[in-house]
Protein backbone atom coordinates (compact mmCIF):
# COMPACT_ATOMS: atom_id res chain seq x y z
CA UNK A 1 0.00 0.00 0.00
CA UNK A 2 2.64 2.49 1.09
CA UNK A 3 6.34 2.38 0.57
CA UNK A 4 8.59 5.13 1.89
CA UNK A 5 12.15 4.70 0.72
CA UNK A 6 15.05 6.61 2.16
CA UNK A 7 13.45 10.08 2.39
CA UNK A 8 15.05 13.27 3.63
CA UNK A 9 12.69 16.06 4.61
CA UNK A 10 13.44 19.65 5.52
CA UNK A 11 11.55 22.61 6.92
CA UNK A 12 13.33 25.40 5.12
CA UNK A 13 16.94 24.92 6.10
CA UNK A 14 16.39 22.55 9.00
CA UNK A 15 17.00 18.98 8.08
CA UNK A 16 14.42 16.87 9.94
CA UNK A 17 14.17 13.38 8.44
CA UNK A 18 17.28 11.41 7.55
CA UNK A 19 16.84 8.46 5.22
CA UNK A 20 13.51 7.37 6.65
CA UNK A 21 12.14 4.16 5.13
CA UNK A 22 9.00 2.29 6.03
CA UNK A 23 6.36 0.05 4.47
CA UNK A 24 2.73 -0.49 5.24
CA UNK A 25 0.91 -3.41 3.65
CA UNK A 26 -2.76 -3.43 2.81
CA UNK A 27 -4.93 -4.13 5.84
CA UNK A 28 -2.18 -3.54 8.41
CA UNK A 29 -2.11 -1.15 11.33
CA UNK A 30 1.47 0.00 11.67
CA UNK A 31 2.63 2.31 14.43
CA UNK A 32 5.34 4.92 14.31
CA UNK A 33 6.67 5.38 17.80
CA UNK A 34 8.82 8.22 19.01
CA UNK A 35 9.02 10.94 21.59
CA UNK A 36 8.30 14.62 21.14
CA UNK A 37 10.18 16.08 18.23
CA UNK A 38 11.26 12.69 16.89
CA UNK A 39 9.83 13.35 13.43
CA UNK A 40 6.48 11.50 13.44
CA UNK A 41 4.40 14.42 12.20
CA UNK A 42 7.04 15.32 9.64
CA UNK A 43 6.92 11.76 8.29
CA UNK A 44 3.15 12.01 7.93
CA UNK A 45 3.32 15.42 6.28
CA UNK A 46 5.88 14.00 3.86
CA UNK A 47 3.57 11.13 2.94
CA UNK A 48 0.58 13.45 2.49
CA UNK A 49 2.62 15.69 0.20
CA UNK A 50 2.31 18.68 2.56
CA UNK A 51 6.05 18.86 3.17
CA UNK A 52 7.43 16.85 0.27
CA UNK A 53 10.77 15.15 0.88
CA UNK A 54 13.80 16.53 -0.95
CA UNK A 55 15.33 13.12 -1.49
CA UNK A 56 14.04 9.59 -1.62
CA UNK A 57 10.77 8.25 -2.96
CA UNK A 58 7.33 7.55 -1.65
CA UNK A 59 5.03 5.15 -3.48
CA UNK A 60 1.35 4.83 -2.77
CA UNK A 61 -0.39 1.84 -4.34
CA UNK A 62 2.74 1.40 -6.39
CA UNK A 63 2.74 4.91 -7.87
CA UNK A 64 5.35 7.52 -6.92
CA UNK A 65 3.78 10.51 -5.18
CA UNK A 66 6.49 13.05 -5.94
CA UNK A 67 4.98 16.24 -7.32
CA UNK A 68 1.40 15.07 -6.72
CA UNK A 69 -0.61 17.68 -4.84
CA UNK A 70 -2.16 16.71 -1.50
CA UNK A 71 -5.72 17.01 -2.80
CA UNK A 72 -4.95 14.49 -5.53
CA UNK A 73 -3.30 12.13 -3.06
CA UNK A 74 -6.47 12.42 -0.98
CA UNK A 75 -8.50 11.42 -4.02
CA UNK A 76 -6.22 8.43 -4.53
CA UNK A 77 -7.20 7.29 -1.06
CA UNK A 78 -4.87 8.78 1.57
CA UNK A 79 -6.44 10.58 4.52
CA UNK A 80 -4.64 12.51 7.22
CA UNK A 81 -5.77 13.21 10.75
CA UNK A 82 -3.34 15.83 12.08
CA UNK A 83 -2.22 15.81 15.71
CA UNK A 84 -3.64 19.27 16.36
CA UNK A 85 -7.00 18.20 14.84
CA UNK A 86 -7.55 21.30 12.74
CA UNK A 87 -11.30 21.18 12.90
CA UNK A 88 -12.97 24.02 11.00
CA UNK A 89 -14.07 25.87 14.12
CA UNK A 90 -16.65 28.10 12.45
CA UNK A 91 -18.40 25.21 10.71
CA UNK A 92 -20.83 22.92 12.46
CA UNK A 93 -19.97 19.30 13.13
CA UNK A 94 -22.27 18.27 10.28
CA UNK A 95 -20.68 20.78 7.91
CA UNK A 96 -17.19 19.60 8.84
CA UNK A 97 -18.21 16.13 7.72
CA UNK A 98 -20.24 17.28 4.76
CA UNK A 99 -17.52 19.21 2.98
CA UNK A 100 -15.22 16.20 3.18
CA UNK A 101 -17.70 14.04 1.27
CA UNK A 102 -16.73 13.92 -2.35
CA UNK A 103 -20.32 13.98 -3.56
CA UNK A 104 -23.45 14.76 -1.65
CA UNK A 105 -24.99 11.29 -1.79
CA UNK A 106 -21.71 9.57 -1.08
CA UNK A 107 -21.64 6.27 -2.86
CA UNK A 108 -18.62 4.90 -1.05
CA UNK A 109 -18.48 3.08 2.24
CA UNK A 110 -18.50 6.06 4.54
CA UNK A 111 -21.22 8.62 4.99
CA UNK A 112 -22.43 10.78 7.87
CA UNK A 113 -24.71 8.08 9.23
CA UNK A 114 -21.86 5.62 9.44
CA UNK A 115 -19.52 8.14 11.06
CA UNK A 116 -22.22 8.86 13.65
CA UNK A 117 -22.50 5.12 14.27
CA UNK A 118 -18.79 4.99 15.02
CA UNK A 119 -18.86 8.18 17.11
CA UNK A 120 -22.33 8.55 18.63
CA UNK A 121 -21.35 11.73 20.55
CA UNK A 122 -20.93 13.55 17.26
CA UNK A 123 -24.50 12.82 16.26
CA UNK A 124 -25.91 14.62 19.28
CA UNK A 125 -23.74 17.62 18.54
CA UNK A 126 -24.09 17.69 14.78
CA UNK A 127 -25.34 21.28 14.69
CA UNK A 128 -22.82 22.53 17.25
CA UNK A 129 -19.87 24.56 15.96
CA UNK A 130 -16.68 22.52 15.62
CA UNK A 131 -14.83 25.02 17.79
CA UNK A 132 -17.24 24.38 20.65
CA UNK A 133 -16.42 20.69 20.99
CA UNK A 134 -14.16 19.26 23.67
CA UNK A 135 -10.68 18.09 22.74
CA UNK A 136 -11.73 14.45 22.64
CA UNK A 137 -14.80 15.19 20.53
CA UNK A 138 -12.65 17.18 18.14
CA UNK A 139 -10.32 14.21 17.76
CA UNK A 140 -13.28 12.03 16.86
CA UNK A 141 -14.56 14.64 14.44
CA UNK A 142 -11.14 14.83 12.81
CA UNK A 143 -11.16 11.06 12.32
CA UNK A 144 -14.76 11.12 11.09
CA UNK A 145 -13.97 13.90 8.66
CA UNK A 146 -11.05 11.92 7.27
CA UNK A 147 -13.25 8.85 6.88
CA UNK A 148 -15.77 10.87 4.87
CA UNK A 149 -13.21 11.01 2.06
CA UNK A 150 -13.52 7.21 1.84
CA UNK A 151 -9.81 6.50 2.21
CA UNK A 152 -8.03 3.19 1.80
CA UNK A 153 -5.17 4.39 3.94
CA UNK A 154 -5.32 6.70 6.92
CA UNK A 155 -2.54 8.59 8.67
CA UNK A 156 -3.48 9.01 12.34
CA UNK A 157 -1.20 11.42 14.15
CA UNK A 158 -1.41 10.86 17.92
CA UNK A 159 -5.18 10.42 18.05
CA UNK A 160 -5.16 9.58 21.76
CA UNK A 161 -2.81 12.30 22.96
CA UNK A 162 -4.15 14.12 25.97
CA UNK A 163 -7.31 12.06 26.28
CA UNK A 164 -8.71 10.55 29.46
CA UNK A 165 -8.07 6.79 29.84
CA UNK A 166 -11.67 5.92 29.04
CA UNK A 167 -11.56 7.87 25.81
CA UNK A 168 -8.20 6.34 24.93
CA UNK A 169 -9.88 2.95 25.18
CA UNK A 170 -12.74 4.14 23.01
CA UNK A 171 -10.38 5.40 20.30
CA UNK A 172 -8.42 2.16 20.43
CA UNK A 173 -11.63 0.24 19.83
CA UNK A 174 -12.54 2.53 16.98
CA UNK A 175 -9.15 2.01 15.34
CA UNK A 176 -9.68 -1.74 15.60
CA UNK A 177 -13.09 -1.28 13.98
CA UNK A 178 -11.48 0.63 11.13
CA UNK A 179 -9.02 -2.18 10.69
CA UNK A 180 -11.84 -4.69 10.64
CA UNK A 181 -13.54 -2.53 8.00
CA UNK A 182 -10.49 -3.04 5.80
CA UNK A 183 -8.65 0.23 6.30
CA UNK A 184 -4.89 0.42 6.38
CA UNK A 185 -3.51 2.64 9.13
CA UNK A 186 -0.24 4.33 9.98
CA UNK A 187 -0.49 5.45 13.57
CA UNK A 188 1.93 7.90 15.19
CA UNK A 189 2.12 7.48 18.93
CA UNK A 190 4.22 8.20 21.99
CA UNK A 191 2.19 5.93 24.19
CA UNK A 192 3.61 2.51 23.51
CA UNK A 193 0.82 0.69 25.36
CA UNK A 194 -1.98 2.00 23.20
CA UNK A 195 0.01 1.67 20.03
CA UNK A 196 0.85 -1.92 20.69
CA UNK A 197 -2.71 -2.77 21.58
CA UNK A 198 -3.95 -1.86 18.11
CA UNK A 199 -0.99 -2.40 15.78
CA UNK A 200 0.51 -5.35 13.99
CA UNK A 201 4.01 -4.01 13.97
CA UNK A 202 5.88 -0.81 14.55
CA UNK A 203 8.78 1.44 13.74
CA UNK A 204 10.68 3.45 16.27
CA UNK A 205 11.79 6.87 15.11
CA UNK A 206 14.19 9.15 16.92
CA UNK A 207 15.91 12.33 15.81
CA UNK A 208 14.64 11.83 12.27
CA UNK A 209 16.10 8.34 11.93
CA UNK A 210 14.25 5.02 11.98
CA UNK A 211 16.03 3.20 14.80
CA UNK A 212 14.22 -0.06 15.06
CA UNK A 213 11.42 -2.05 13.50
CA UNK A 214 9.74 -5.15 14.80
CA UNK A 215 6.51 -6.93 15.48
CA UNK A 216 4.35 -5.80 18.36
CA UNK A 217 5.52 -8.61 20.54
CA UNK A 218 9.21 -7.94 20.02
CA UNK A 219 8.77 -4.23 20.61
CA UNK A 220 6.92 -4.93 23.80
CA UNK A 221 9.64 -7.21 25.08
CA UNK A 222 12.61 -5.13 24.06
CA UNK A 223 13.28 -3.19 27.23
CA UNK A 224 16.39 -1.56 25.83
CA UNK A 225 14.63 0.08 22.89
CA UNK A 226 11.81 1.20 25.13
CA UNK A 227 14.17 2.85 27.56
CA UNK A 228 16.34 4.42 24.95
CA UNK A 229 13.79 5.88 22.54
CA UNK A 230 10.43 5.97 24.28
CA UNK A 231 8.87 7.17 27.46
CA UNK A 232 7.72 4.33 29.61
CA UNK B 1 -35.52 71.74 9.94
CA UNK B 2 -37.99 70.30 7.47
CA UNK B 3 -38.67 66.72 8.55
CA UNK B 4 -39.52 65.54 5.06
CA UNK B 5 -36.19 66.84 3.77
CA UNK B 6 -34.45 64.99 6.57
CA UNK B 7 -36.31 61.82 5.70
CA UNK B 8 -35.52 61.95 2.01
CA UNK B 9 -31.89 62.71 2.67
CA UNK B 10 -31.66 59.76 5.02
CA UNK B 11 -33.34 57.57 2.46
CA UNK B 12 -30.89 58.60 -0.22
CA UNK B 13 -28.05 57.93 2.23
CA UNK B 14 -29.40 54.47 2.94
CA UNK B 15 -29.77 53.77 -0.76
CA UNK B 16 -26.19 54.79 -1.38
CA UNK B 17 -25.18 52.56 1.52
CA UNK B 18 -26.69 49.63 -0.37
CA UNK B 19 -24.34 50.16 -3.30
CA UNK B 20 -21.42 50.57 -0.92
CA UNK B 21 -22.48 47.35 0.78
CA UNK B 22 -22.65 45.37 -2.45
CA UNK B 23 -19.18 46.49 -3.54
CA UNK B 24 -17.69 46.13 -0.05
CA UNK B 25 -19.23 42.67 0.33
CA UNK B 26 -17.28 41.55 -2.74
CA UNK B 27 -14.08 43.04 -1.34
CA UNK B 28 -14.57 41.46 2.07
CA UNK B 29 -15.45 38.06 0.57
CA UNK B 30 -12.17 37.99 -1.34
CA UNK B 31 -10.32 39.24 1.75
CA UNK B 32 -11.90 36.57 3.88
CA UNK B 33 -11.47 33.54 1.66
CA UNK B 34 -8.33 34.34 -0.34
CA UNK B 35 -6.71 36.72 2.13
CA UNK B 36 -6.03 39.05 -0.75
CA UNK B 37 -6.61 42.78 -0.25
CA UNK B 38 -7.71 43.49 -3.80
CA UNK B 39 -6.87 47.12 -4.55
CA UNK B 40 -8.15 46.59 -8.11
CA UNK B 41 -11.66 46.00 -6.76
CA UNK B 42 -12.59 49.65 -7.41
CA UNK B 43 -11.42 49.35 -11.01
CA UNK B 44 -13.62 46.30 -11.48
CA UNK B 45 -16.53 48.37 -10.17
CA UNK B 46 -15.66 51.09 -12.66
CA UNK B 47 -15.56 48.55 -15.49
CA UNK B 48 -19.00 47.41 -14.36
CA UNK B 49 -20.32 50.96 -14.65
CA UNK B 50 -18.76 51.58 -18.08
CA UNK B 51 -19.94 48.22 -19.38
CA UNK B 52 -23.46 49.00 -18.18
CA UNK B 53 -23.23 52.30 -20.05
CA UNK B 54 -22.13 50.62 -23.28
CA UNK B 55 -24.82 47.95 -23.11
CA UNK B 56 -27.52 50.51 -22.33
CA UNK B 57 -26.29 52.64 -25.24
CA UNK B 58 -26.11 49.80 -27.74
CA UNK B 59 -29.59 48.68 -26.83
CA UNK B 60 -30.70 52.30 -27.17
CA UNK B 61 -34.43 52.67 -26.90
CA UNK B 62 -35.02 49.11 -25.81
CA UNK B 63 -36.81 49.46 -22.45
CA UNK B 64 -35.11 46.30 -21.22
CA UNK B 65 -31.68 47.86 -21.84
CA UNK B 66 -31.02 48.77 -18.24
CA UNK B 67 -32.08 45.37 -16.96
CA UNK B 68 -29.94 43.56 -19.46
CA UNK B 69 -27.01 45.79 -18.50
CA UNK B 70 -27.64 44.99 -14.86
CA UNK B 71 -27.20 41.30 -15.57
CA UNK B 72 -24.55 41.35 -18.28
CA UNK B 73 -22.18 43.97 -16.84
CA UNK B 74 -21.46 41.95 -13.66
CA UNK B 75 -20.89 38.88 -15.83
CA UNK B 76 -18.39 40.77 -17.97
CA UNK B 77 -16.57 41.91 -14.82
CA UNK B 78 -16.65 38.35 -13.47
CA UNK B 79 -15.03 37.14 -16.69
CA UNK B 80 -12.30 39.78 -16.34
CA UNK B 81 -11.88 38.60 -12.75
CA UNK B 82 -11.53 34.98 -13.80
CA UNK B 83 -8.77 35.91 -16.24
CA UNK B 84 -6.95 37.93 -13.57
CA UNK B 85 -7.25 35.15 -11.01
CA UNK B 86 -6.23 32.27 -13.26
CA UNK B 87 -3.58 34.22 -15.13
CA UNK B 88 -1.96 36.11 -12.26
CA UNK B 89 -3.22 35.86 -8.74
CA UNK B 90 -3.39 32.07 -8.56
CA UNK B 91 0.38 31.96 -8.86
CA UNK B 92 0.89 34.44 -6.05
CA UNK B 93 -1.10 33.20 -3.05
CA UNK B 94 2.02 31.94 -1.32
CA UNK B 95 3.52 35.44 -1.32
CA UNK B 96 3.33 37.76 1.65
CA UNK B 97 0.58 40.33 1.95
CA UNK B 98 2.68 43.29 0.99
CA UNK B 99 3.51 41.61 -2.32
CA UNK B 100 -0.16 40.82 -2.92
CA UNK B 101 -1.09 44.44 -2.26
CA UNK B 102 1.55 45.59 -4.72
CA UNK B 103 0.40 43.08 -7.33
CA UNK B 104 -3.24 44.10 -7.09
CA UNK B 105 -2.14 47.72 -7.19
CA UNK B 106 -0.39 46.90 -10.46
CA UNK B 107 -3.53 45.22 -11.75
CA UNK B 108 -5.47 48.35 -10.85
CA UNK B 109 -3.12 50.51 -12.91
CA UNK B 110 -3.43 48.16 -15.89
CA UNK B 111 -7.22 47.98 -15.67
CA UNK B 112 -7.51 51.76 -15.39
CA UNK B 113 -5.41 52.21 -18.51
CA UNK B 114 -7.56 49.70 -20.31
CA UNK B 115 -10.70 51.60 -19.31
CA UNK B 116 -9.14 54.79 -20.62
CA UNK B 117 -8.26 53.05 -23.85
CA UNK B 118 -11.70 51.53 -24.39
CA UNK B 119 -13.99 54.30 -23.12
CA UNK B 120 -11.83 57.40 -23.16
CA UNK B 121 -11.80 60.11 -20.55
CA UNK B 122 -15.29 61.52 -21.18
CA UNK B 123 -18.09 61.56 -18.67
CA UNK B 124 -20.87 59.09 -19.42
CA UNK B 125 -24.30 58.56 -18.03
CA UNK B 126 -27.06 55.99 -18.01
CA UNK B 127 -30.74 56.79 -17.72
CA UNK B 128 -32.70 54.52 -15.45
CA UNK B 129 -35.69 52.73 -16.96
CA UNK B 130 -39.00 54.51 -16.74
CA UNK B 131 -40.40 52.70 -13.75
CA UNK B 132 -37.33 53.58 -11.70
CA UNK B 133 -37.08 57.17 -12.89
CA UNK B 134 -38.23 60.20 -10.93
CA UNK B 135 -39.78 60.00 -7.53
CA UNK B 136 -43.12 59.58 -5.95
CA UNK B 137 -44.41 61.65 -3.10
CA UNK B 138 -45.93 60.75 0.21
CA UNK B 139 -47.39 63.98 1.58
CA UNK B 140 -44.55 66.40 0.95
CA UNK B 141 -41.95 63.69 1.27
CA UNK B 142 -40.29 62.91 -2.08
CA UNK B 143 -38.93 59.43 -2.50
CA UNK B 144 -36.70 58.73 -5.51
CA UNK B 145 -37.88 55.48 -7.05
CA UNK B 146 -34.35 54.37 -7.77
CA UNK B 147 -33.52 54.62 -4.04
CA UNK B 148 -36.41 52.33 -3.23
CA UNK B 149 -35.12 49.89 -5.82
CA UNK B 150 -31.67 49.92 -4.19
CA UNK B 151 -33.17 49.51 -0.74
CA UNK B 152 -34.93 46.37 -1.91
CA UNK B 153 -31.95 44.99 -3.80
CA UNK B 154 -29.36 45.51 -1.04
CA UNK B 155 -31.01 43.19 1.50
CA UNK B 156 -31.66 40.66 -1.28
CA UNK B 157 -27.96 40.58 -2.07
CA UNK B 158 -27.17 40.20 1.64
CA UNK B 159 -29.62 37.30 1.83
CA UNK B 160 -28.15 35.74 -1.29
CA UNK B 161 -24.65 35.93 0.15
CA UNK B 162 -25.84 34.42 3.40
CA UNK B 163 -27.44 31.54 1.52
CA UNK B 164 -24.31 31.10 -0.56
CA UNK B 165 -22.06 30.94 2.51
CA UNK B 166 -24.26 28.78 4.67
CA UNK B 167 -26.33 26.62 2.38
CA UNK B 168 -24.10 25.75 -0.54
CA UNK B 169 -21.16 23.39 -0.63
CA UNK B 170 -19.01 26.07 -2.23
CA UNK B 171 -19.88 28.48 0.57
CA UNK B 172 -19.10 25.99 3.32
CA UNK B 173 -15.81 25.06 1.69
CA UNK B 174 -14.97 28.75 1.32
CA UNK B 175 -15.55 29.32 5.01
CA UNK B 176 -13.29 26.40 5.80
CA UNK B 177 -10.62 27.49 3.31
CA UNK B 178 -10.65 30.97 4.84
CA UNK B 179 -9.17 29.56 8.05
CA UNK B 180 -7.21 26.49 6.96
CA UNK B 181 -6.67 26.04 3.26
CA UNK B 182 -4.11 23.27 3.71
CA UNK B 183 -6.58 21.10 5.60
CA UNK B 184 -9.25 21.70 2.95
CA UNK B 185 -6.79 20.38 0.36
CA UNK B 186 -6.08 17.34 2.51
CA UNK B 187 -9.78 16.47 2.23
CA UNK B 188 -9.39 16.07 -1.52
CA UNK B 189 -10.76 19.48 -2.46
CA UNK B 190 -8.98 21.46 -5.13
CA UNK B 191 -8.61 24.70 -3.22
CA UNK B 192 -7.31 26.47 -6.29
CA UNK B 193 -10.75 26.33 -7.93
CA UNK B 194 -12.46 27.33 -4.72
CA UNK B 195 -10.32 30.45 -4.70
CA UNK B 196 -11.08 31.14 -8.34
CA UNK B 197 -14.80 30.85 -7.62
CA UNK B 198 -14.55 33.12 -4.59
CA UNK B 199 -12.62 35.73 -6.54
CA UNK B 200 -15.16 35.62 -9.36
CA UNK B 201 -18.00 36.10 -6.87
CA UNK B 202 -16.17 39.12 -5.46
CA UNK B 203 -15.82 40.54 -8.98
CA UNK B 204 -19.45 39.83 -9.75
CA UNK B 205 -20.40 42.00 -6.79
CA UNK B 206 -18.02 44.78 -7.85
CA UNK B 207 -19.59 44.68 -11.31
CA UNK B 208 -23.10 44.69 -9.91
CA UNK B 209 -22.24 47.71 -7.76
CA UNK B 210 -20.87 49.48 -10.81
CA UNK B 211 -23.94 48.73 -12.89
CA UNK B 212 -26.20 49.89 -10.06
CA UNK B 213 -24.37 53.14 -9.51
CA UNK B 214 -24.40 53.96 -13.24
CA UNK B 215 -27.80 55.73 -13.31
CA UNK B 216 -27.05 57.71 -10.15
CA UNK B 217 -23.80 59.37 -11.08
CA UNK B 218 -21.63 60.45 -13.95
CA UNK B 219 -19.44 57.57 -15.01
CA UNK B 220 -15.84 58.60 -15.41
CA UNK B 221 -12.25 57.58 -14.99
CA UNK B 222 -11.31 58.06 -11.38
CA UNK B 223 -14.61 56.83 -9.99
CA UNK B 224 -12.67 53.83 -8.71
CA UNK B 225 -10.59 55.91 -6.29
CA UNK B 226 -13.34 57.02 -3.93
CA UNK B 227 -15.09 53.68 -3.87
CA UNK B 228 -11.97 51.66 -3.10
CA UNK B 229 -11.05 53.91 -0.20
CA UNK B 230 -14.58 53.83 1.14
CA UNK B 231 -14.84 50.08 0.75
CA UNK B 232 -11.58 49.39 2.52
CA UNK B 233 -12.73 51.55 5.42
CA UNK B 234 -16.10 49.81 5.47
CA UNK B 235 -14.65 46.31 5.57
CA UNK B 236 -12.15 47.38 8.20
CA UNK B 237 -14.77 48.77 10.56
CA UNK B 238 -17.05 45.82 9.83
CA UNK B 239 -14.42 43.16 10.54
CA UNK B 240 -12.33 41.76 7.69
CA UNK B 241 -14.06 38.99 5.80
CA UNK B 242 -17.41 39.50 7.55
CA UNK B 243 -20.34 40.11 5.20
CA UNK B 244 -22.66 41.40 7.91
CA UNK B 245 -19.85 43.65 9.04
CA UNK B 246 -19.71 45.06 5.52
CA UNK B 247 -23.45 45.74 5.72
CA UNK B 248 -23.18 47.54 9.05
CA UNK B 249 -20.10 49.43 7.90
CA UNK B 250 -21.82 50.53 4.72
CA UNK B 251 -24.91 51.70 6.62
CA UNK B 252 -22.78 53.68 9.07
CA UNK B 253 -20.90 55.20 6.18
CA UNK B 254 -23.94 56.07 4.05
CA UNK B 255 -26.05 57.40 6.87
CA UNK B 256 -23.29 59.46 8.45
CA UNK B 257 -22.68 61.00 5.06
CA UNK B 258 -26.29 62.16 4.78
CA UNK B 259 -26.39 63.35 8.37
CA UNK B 260 -23.27 65.35 7.63
CA UNK B 261 -24.93 66.89 4.61
CA UNK B 262 -27.87 67.78 6.77
CA UNK B 263 -26.15 69.43 9.69
CA UNK B 264 -22.79 70.66 8.48
CA UNK B 265 -22.90 70.55 4.69
CA UNK B 266 -19.51 72.18 4.26
CA UNK B 267 -17.86 69.45 6.36
CA UNK B 268 -20.11 66.60 5.25
CA UNK B 269 -17.30 64.62 3.73
CA UNK B 270 -15.55 64.40 7.08
CA UNK B 271 -18.39 62.64 8.90
CA UNK B 272 -17.97 59.07 7.66
CA UNK B 273 -14.25 59.25 8.28
CA UNK B 274 -14.82 60.51 11.80
CA UNK B 275 -17.11 57.53 12.39
CA UNK B 276 -14.40 55.20 11.09
CA UNK B 277 -11.86 56.70 13.46
CA UNK B 278 -14.20 56.38 16.43
CA UNK B 279 -15.08 52.77 15.61
CA UNK B 280 -11.45 51.80 15.18
CA UNK B 281 -10.44 53.50 18.42
CA UNK B 282 -13.10 51.55 20.27
CA UNK B 283 -12.78 48.29 18.34
CA UNK B 284 -9.51 48.09 16.43
CA UNK B 285 -10.42 44.71 14.91
CA UNK B 286 -13.77 45.94 13.63
CA UNK B 287 -17.33 45.71 14.89
CA UNK B 288 -17.97 42.08 14.01
CA UNK B 289 -15.71 39.09 14.11
CA UNK B 290 -12.90 39.17 11.59
CA UNK B 291 -11.69 35.93 10.06
CA UNK B 292 -8.13 37.25 10.02
N1 LIG C 1 7.43 24.10 10.80
C1 LIG C 1 8.62 23.73 11.30
N2 LIG C 1 9.73 24.42 11.03
C2 LIG C 1 10.94 24.04 11.53
N3 LIG C 1 11.11 22.97 12.30
C3 LIG C 1 10.05 22.23 12.61
C4 LIG C 1 8.75 22.56 12.13
N4 LIG C 1 7.88 21.65 12.60
C5 LIG C 1 8.61 20.78 13.33
N5 LIG C 1 9.91 21.13 13.34
C6 LIG C 1 10.99 20.39 14.00
O1 LIG C 1 11.08 19.12 13.43
C7 LIG C 1 11.37 18.13 14.38
C8 LIG C 1 10.38 16.99 14.26
O2 LIG C 1 9.08 17.49 14.53
P1 LIG C 1 7.78 16.62 14.42
O3 LIG C 1 6.63 17.56 14.56
O4 LIG C 1 7.84 15.80 13.19
O5 LIG C 1 7.90 15.70 15.69
P2 LIG C 1 6.83 14.71 16.32
O6 LIG C 1 7.50 13.39 16.41
O7 LIG C 1 5.57 14.78 15.58
O8 LIG C 1 6.69 15.31 17.76
P3 LIG C 1 5.37 15.46 18.70
O9 LIG C 1 5.23 14.16 19.41
O10 LIG C 1 5.76 16.55 19.64
O11 LIG C 1 4.22 15.80 17.84
C9 LIG C 1 11.35 18.84 15.73
O12 LIG C 1 12.67 19.04 16.13
C10 LIG C 1 10.68 20.15 15.46
O13 LIG C 1 11.24 21.15 16.27
MG1 LIG D 1 3.63 15.43 16.03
Amino acid sequence: MLEVADIDTYYGLSHILFGVSLRVERGEVVCLLGRNGAGKTTTMRSIMGLTPPRRGTIRFKGKPTAGVEPYLLARQGIAYVPDNRRIFAELTVGENLEIAARDANQKGEWNQARVFELFPVLKEKRSRKGGHLSGGEQKMLAIGRALMTNPDFILLDEPMEGLAPLLVRAIEDQILQLKAAGLTVLLAEQNINSALRVSNRGYVIDDGHIRYTASVKELWENQEVRNKYLLV
Amino acid sequence: MDPSAVASLLLVGLARAMILFIVAAGLTFVLGVLRVPNIAHGSLYMIGAFTAFTIAEVLGKNPAGFWIALVVAPLVVAAVGLIIERGLLSHLYQREHLMLILFTFGIMLILNDMVKFVWGADYRSVTPPEILDGSFTLGDFAIPRYSIFLLILGPLVALGLWLLSNKTRLGKISRAAAVDREMVGVLGINVSWVFAAAFVIGCLLAGLGGALVAPTTSISLGMDHTIIIECFLIVTIGGLGNTWGALIGALLFGVSQSLGLLFLPQYAIVFPYAIVVIVLLLRPRGLLRSVW
